[in-house]
């Protein structure tokens, strides 16, 4: 339903998307579509997508995780911590690996903590979203690093948690699978329930969504419980890749996240945005990168490149809406 | 985020006089913090932190946080807010030293003096990019800091990395530089004289002249200030220009201490400046604070910073401190802010 108002940009992304991935193609002499190339591209875009569906649903009610980067990372830490009696963080009980299954629910379990804490925060305390979340990743990243004593690894961890990194379901890899879960239950909510429509309205106008009968402290803790879980399971399916836990692994990633929602269309003050648009914009965001990388462009020329798409972006909608 | 419940309500006169008392209030609860954190730093450091040597440090690197937070201050007061500090002190600080250094493959090497001011307007220039895009691209202050703060960054490391293709640490900058660092007057480092002025400079404007009164008004609220004659879009463009040209100096004065440039010197500046300015007593939602407030924030951010060096901390457990702090100070404001009357 929402859906259907934002047609023309839809269709504007899917434009952009389709002369990034020509251009692309051409710059690279071919490079960007060899399988290796897509497959490791889709790999990166499902876990800066999975992080940024759940930053699309706390702009979309008008707030900002910025903490998404530290959470991801301290989940992973903790979760190789455990799975892996390695001499960089020892909290396996015993020293005695703890089982796979069970590390993987701690670390949506610890996420989801972070994710509630910044939701109390910000609906109790009434913290601005930025100042918590931004607070709460120095403390999230801070605990990782300092884990994980100032930056190791921890590896290596069982090979059978590398299922959702590394697995496939017959052709589709499994991360991909996961992702495109996240999208479709985002989706789900957003458009065909009640809580979905909570969300616009409390980005819409926050006043009238109380005056309607909104529960709008429930709905603003959620949003935040919501991204932590994302922020969780993109920590699960990034460490499961890599099967290597390091404090090093989300660099960048609350920008990249900031950046695909941003681009999808999602107003910065909320009540506007559609998942659709979201993972476009993810998808165009993360051809963006792999070309950048794949060009030999320096990480810090790629960073100057994101900051002014994100500048182009929110100015663009800020222009749409007048 | 603004509006108009702060309690420093701009009204002439008589709220200057509220104001003044409230300040002295506040100001004391945090000088008393103050002292307090010395003593217990004193305790764990085994007295370590009172050694003039430590004590100088501590001045001159106090005074590098310092003048970015004062630019800070003047940017939350409007009701703003500038992440972007970090990134514009590395960059107008690496893009000096590839100016100045003598390693062979930079951009100079020019005179410190004509670099020194390239750096002061770059940063200005920067600041006032921001300003732009706030007010006439009416993108908020949280993502375009946010968004310049990566631009700037990498800048930074386009300088830094100019001669190998890596990002480095440039050395071989003129010794005329490193007399920011001595004694200058009376054995105060001449970094911090320089903040002290800068500071004054500020104090000066925010309290006497009409810009500074407008700087509240705006943070107070827009709409009030718009109407009655304020153009609250040129006061945040000021603002964010004063914010870069400050950050700039505090990167000028941290490359003296170390007389080195690298993109890593500027690293928790964002948090240093806002824990500061927030433990200052001013209000994220603006209108709200004092420079003195500031002052005070200041040095409890240097003592602890420094404490928490000279105890062994790590960078990491140290911004989670900072990170906490944060957290809890504004958390108690804004139930201030609710209980009267939010």
């Amino acid at each position: 339903m929402l859906g259907r108002r934002f047609n023309r940009e839809i269709l504007v992304l899917i434009g952009v998307l389709v002369v990034l991935i020509v251009v692309a193609a051409i710059w690279s002499g071919g490079l960007f579509l060899t399988e290796i190339n897509i497959r490791n591209m889709l790999l990166r875009a499902c876990i800066v997508g999975i992080v940024a569906v759940g930053q699309a649903i706390t702009m979309m009610s008008g707030g900002i995780d910025l903490s998404v980067g530290g959470n991801l990372v301290l989940a992973a830490c903790i979760g190789a911590g455990l799975m892996t009696p390695a001499m960089a963080l020892n909290i396996s009980p015993g020293n005695n690996p703890v089982p796979v299954a069970a590390a993987t629910i701690i670390m949506l379990l610890v996420a989801v903590g972070i994710g509630t804490a910044n939701g109390l925060a910000v609906s109790r305390l009434r913290l601005p979203a930025l100042i918590a979340t931004l607070a709460m990743w120095q403390i999230t990243y801070g605990a990782a690093y300092q884990a994980t004593t100032a930056g190791q690894h921890i590896a290596p961890l069982p090979e059978s948690f590398g299922i959702f990194g590394r697995g496939y379901i017959g052709v589709a890899p499994v991360s991909v699978v996961i992702f495109i879960l996240v999208v479709a239950a985002a989706y789900f909510i957003l458009t065909q329930t009640t809580f979905g429509r909570s969300i616009y309205a409390i980005g819409g106008n926050e006043k009238s969504a109380w005056l309607s009968g909104i529960d709008v402290r429930k709905v603003r803790t959620l949003v935040y419980v919501i991204s932590g879980l994302c922020a969780g399971i993109g920590s699960v399916v990034s460490l499961s890749r890599t099967l290597v836990g390091s404090a090093k692994m989300a660099a960048g990633l609350e920008m990249d996240s900031i950046a695909a929602v941003v681009v999808g269309g999602v107003s910065l003050f909320g009540g506007k945005g559609s998942m659709i648009g979201v993972l476009l914009g993810i998808l165009i965001l993360c051809v963006m990168n792999n070309t950048m990388t794949l060009m030999g462009v320096l990480p810090w020329y790629q960073n100057i490149i994101r900051g002014c798409v994100i500048v182009a972006a929110v100015t663009a909608s800020s222009f749409r809406s007048k | 985020m603004s509006d108009g419940s702060s309690y420093q309500q701009f009204s002439g006169s008589k709220v200057r006089g509220n104001v003044s008392r409230l300040a002295r209030n506040e100001n004391f609860v945090l000088g008393a913090i103050l002292v307090v954190l010395v003593v217990m730093f004193t305790v764990t450091t085994r007295g370590v932190i009172l050694r003039p040597g430590n004590v100088r440090n501590f001045a001159t690197q106090a005074s590098v946080t310092g003048l970015a937070t004062v630019g800070q201050a003047f940017v939350i007061l409007t009701g703003g807010i500038d992440l972007s500090v970090g990134g514009t002190a590395a960059m107008a600080l690496c893009l000096g030293a590839a100016l100045m250094t003598t390693t062979p493959g930079y951009l100079g090497p020019i005179g410190a003096g004509p670099a020194v001011l390239i750096m002061l307007l770059v940063g200005a220039g920067f600041g006032a990019v921001n300003g732009l895009v706030v007010t006439r691209l009416r993108v908020s202050p949280l993502i375009t800091t946010l968004a310049t703060w990566h631009i700037a960054l990498g800048l930074a490391s386009h300088f830094a990395a100019l001669s190998t293709g890596k990002p480095v640490i440039i050395l071989e900058l003129p010794k005329v530089l490193a007399v920011m660092r001595q004694g200058g007057i009376g054995g105060v480092s001449v970094a911090a004289v320089v903040f002290i002025a800068v500071f004054i400079i500020g104090y000066f404007i925010l309290n006497h002249t009409s810009f500074g009164k407008s700087v509240y008004a705006v943070g107070g609220s827009e709409a009030s200030a718009w109407l009655s004659g304020i153009k609250p879009r040129n006061i945040k463009f000021w603002v964010y220009l004063v914010s870069g040209l400050f950050t700039a100096i505090a990167g000028l004065l941290q490359m003296t201490r170390v007389l080195a440039a690298s993109t890593q010197l500027m690293g928790a500046l964002e948090l240093d400046t806002i824990a500061a300015v927030v433990v200052g007593g001013v209000s994220l939602f603006g209108g709200g604070g004092n420079l003195i407030g500031v002052l005070m924030g200041v040095l409890i951010i240097g003592v602890a910073n420094n404490g928490m060096n000279l105890m062994g901390l790590n960078a990491w457990l140290q911004n989670m401190v900072k990170g906490g702090t944060i957290f809890a100070v504004v958390a108690i404001d804004a139930r201030r802010r609710n209980r009267s009357g939010g």
